[in-house]
């Protein structure tokens, strides 16, 4: 058994152990208590910068959990899901794409595309539209995060870098677009686009929105699980993103593999564009996203990279996203604020995560080495 | 020609003074990244640098300023370590946590009634409501006497702050530890190859902690510049992913702080460039054109320096890993 020994003072020492893999119910367990934690900490840290923690909580149990609040933590959640199970694709090939933003603007500026060329003629409208602004989006989604990947598996460039540099890139597009040739003429001088027509809509007026919301997230969620535990290519990404070389050595053609994978990263998250622009804003406008495509990589990586844990961790963002709202409006908390929270949920994930793995003991020096 | 010539001395002097703030950020990130571990979170501990000078500047001057913001980015280097080296955790992981913890808590103490909140309680004989003003006096430009009269290029070398020619200073030195002392040898043995540096004797936790620490005081001090030096008007998301700039640019210099001095002086010049095209009334209906451009070249150099190299980028060969000692 491997051990790592941490030096304490005089002869006490913590050693880390491996311990047994725990059981379903007790990572759960494992997982909330940490997540509690990460409550607590921000909690601290509020109380420390002059915010009553309690206050804020209290503010947050009143507000964010009422029943009116549900239906919009659920529909700032879904491009969330989208996007993070996009990304578990990525990270289970060991592929850190930090892209999911920059591939949802790519795939809100499609989208937006085509609404604004059947504005002009040029795109029929009626049914086929819908059609349009998925493909459009979804495949400007893919080819935005096919870059980073081409580059990775061609000239070695680091994906994390490129990545992020291709989120500035997509936002300042949007924003470039929406201040000139997309504008809208008779928007009052407001840099936005035109509005979606309904036929352009996941879920166009009159049918509820959270039920399209929820079928797609789930056929989205039970296709990965599908994908991820049935299939050859499910099969060969988890070889890959455990160990290149051998499964190289393998006969697994891995930078296929890796394009795959990074590619419906990638659609994913063009099509959560898709539904921020179309449905939870109704067109393009500066800032059109509050990051979803950040709060994607902690929900992939809380989630553990299941497509289904994945989705309940979504909508725990969905409501912090969202009590970020409420909170300013209410005890004029500035919004950053539930960025601390997401920060320290960000940690004790990985802190849950090692503490599932090893056990701490302290013990004298010497004694019972291996 | 005249105006050509007052064009490019401008050009130079802020190409200079944008250039530090990678300068330092590099320099740091170049000796962390040497002990072979990456980290991701400087973006992070720049903004905790910047929002912490803007506020202890207001409260007890530049001095403690800069100080503090080296101090704290140390601070948060040493909670780096203890996840990254002694748990072993993935350094990617722990780094985005770092900054995005750095982002939400910078943007949080920046936002006007905490700032304030802050800057009563560190001081409390200082007016609070300074700190809703969003500003602080900017660090002062060294005065080096007839030498800043040289045309052109005076301006650019010997009319700037103190930082500045600490930032040129400490690549120089940083190299020399790198490459000509028993230290910087133990430092790039354990980030080649840390089993052997361990077997040799080198403390390889002690190396990594001390890299990390060192490399996130120059983050923070990069952050503290950013602020004090360069833009002393607080906004939230004051770095706009330089730190990540950064990061890049230590590929770019391959892992040689010499070398950093001319790639930040390249992103220098572009984002003063950028600035200046701005002022002279192209693209400012929309700019956003020409603010892609750091960003995009960015990706041009990886990919140059890696066809440059042929994909064979000198990185440290234990980059990324965390060691374990078999027993």
């Amino acid at each position: 058994m491997r051990r790592l020994n941490i030096p304490l003072a005089g002869s006490l020492s913590i050693r880390l152990e491996r311990r047994p893999e725990l059981s379903r119910a007790r990572s759960a367990l494992v997982t909330l208590l940490f997540l509690a934690m990460a409550f607590l900490l921000s909690g601290a840290i509020f109380q420390l910068l002059g915010y009553g923690a309690l206050e804020i909580y209290s503010a947050f149990g009143r507000s964010v959990l009422s029943p009116t609040m549900v239906e919009e933590i659920f529909r700032k959640s879904t491009p969330i899901i989208l996007a993070a199970i996009g990304l578990s694709y990525s990270y289970r090939l060991n592929f850190w794409n930090i892209g999911a933003e920059g591939q949802l603007y790519m795939g809100m500026i499609a989208a937006t595309g085509v609404v604004v060329l059947n504005y002009g003629g040029i795109l029929p409208g009626g049914p086929l539209l819908l059609l349009l602004a998925v493909a459009a989006s979804a495949l400007a989604g893919g080819l935005w995060s096919l870059i980073p990947a081409a580059l990775k598996i061609r000239v070695g460039a680091n994906e994390i870098i490129t990545t992020l540099m291709l989120n500035y890139t997509a936002i300042l597009l949007a924003d470039y677009l929406v201040h000139g040739p997309w504008k809208d003429p008779t928007g009052y001088g407001f840099a936005q686009t035109i509005p979606f027509p309904p036929e352009a809509k996941l879920a166009p007026p009159g049918t509820p929105e959270w039920a399209v919301f929820l079928a797609v997230s789930a056929a989205c969620a039970l296709t990965t699980l599908l994908v991820f535990n049935y299939t050859v290519f499910g099969f060969e990404s988890k070889v890959v993103g455990l160990n290149p070389y051998a499964s190289r050595y393998a006969g697994i053609r891995t930078g296929s593999v890796v394009l795959k994978g990074v590619l419906i990263s990638g659609m994913l998250a063009g099509l959560a564009g898709l539904v921020v622009a179309g449905n939870l804003i109704g067109r393009l406008r500066p800032g059109a996203s509050p990051g979803y495509g950040y709060h994607a990589i902690i929900a992939a990586l809380l989630g553990g990279l299941n497509p289904i844990t994945v989705s309940f961790s979504s909508l725990l963002f969905g409501m912090l996203l969202t009590s970020g709202d409420v909170l300013q409006a209410s005890i004029q908390m500035p919004r950053a604020g539930v960025k601390i929270i997401i920060a320290m949920i960000f940690i004790t994930t990985i802190l849950a995560e090692f503490w599932k793995r090893h056990r701490l003991r302290i013990a004298r020096r010497g004694g019972g080495g291996g | 020609m005249q105006e050509a010539l007052a064009f490019v001395e401008a050009l130079l002097s802020s190409a200079v003074a944008a250039g530090t703030i990678y300068l330092l950020a590099a320099v740091g990130e170049s000796i962390t990244e040497r002990s072979g571990v990456i980290n991701l979170g400087i973006e992070g501990i720049m903004a905790i640098g910047a929002v912490s000078s803007f506020l202890l500047t207001l409260a007890y001057g530049h001095l403690a300023a800069l100080l503090g913001a080296a101090a704290l980015g140390a601070l948060v280097g040493l909670f780096h370590a203890t996840l990254s080296v002694s748990l072993r955790l993935n350094q990617v992981v722990v780094g985005l946590a770092i900054t995005w913890l750095g982002l939400g808590l910078s943007g949080f103490v920046g936002a006007p009634e905490v700032a304030r909140y802050v800057l009563e309680t560190l001081n409390p004989a200082v007016p609070g409501y300074l700190a809703e003003l969003k500003q602080a006096p900017r660090l002062q430009e060294l005065n080096l006497g007839p030498l800043s009269g040289i045309p052109v290029l005076g301006r650019a070398l010997f009319t700037q702050n103190a930082l500045v020619y600490f930032g040129l200073i400490s690549a120089v030195l940083a190299w020399l530890i790198i490459f000509r002392t028993r230290w910087g040898l133990s430092l790039r043995s354990v980030g080649e190859n840390p089993a052997l540096a361990d077997s040799s004797g080198i403390n390889v936790f002690l190396t990594r902690y001390l890299a990390l620490i060192v490399g996130s005081a120059f983050a923070g001090l990069a952050g503290a510049y950013l602020f004090t030096g360069y833009q002393p008007f607080w906004v939230e998301d004051l770095t706009r992913s330089r730190g990540f700039i950064a990061l890049s640019l230590v590929i770019l210099a391959s892992w040689s702080p010499l070398r950093a001095v001319g790639a930040s002086l390249l992103f220098g010049a572009l984002e003063a460039l950028q600035f200046r095209v701005q002022l002279r009334g192209l693209g400012a209906e929309t700019p956003q054109l020409v603010m892609m451009l750091p960003y995009l070249i960015t990706i041009l150099t990886l990919v140059v320096v890696s066809l440059a190299t042929r994909g064979r980028i000198p990185a440290p060969a234990a980059l990324g890993k965390p060691y374990t000692r078999e027993e």
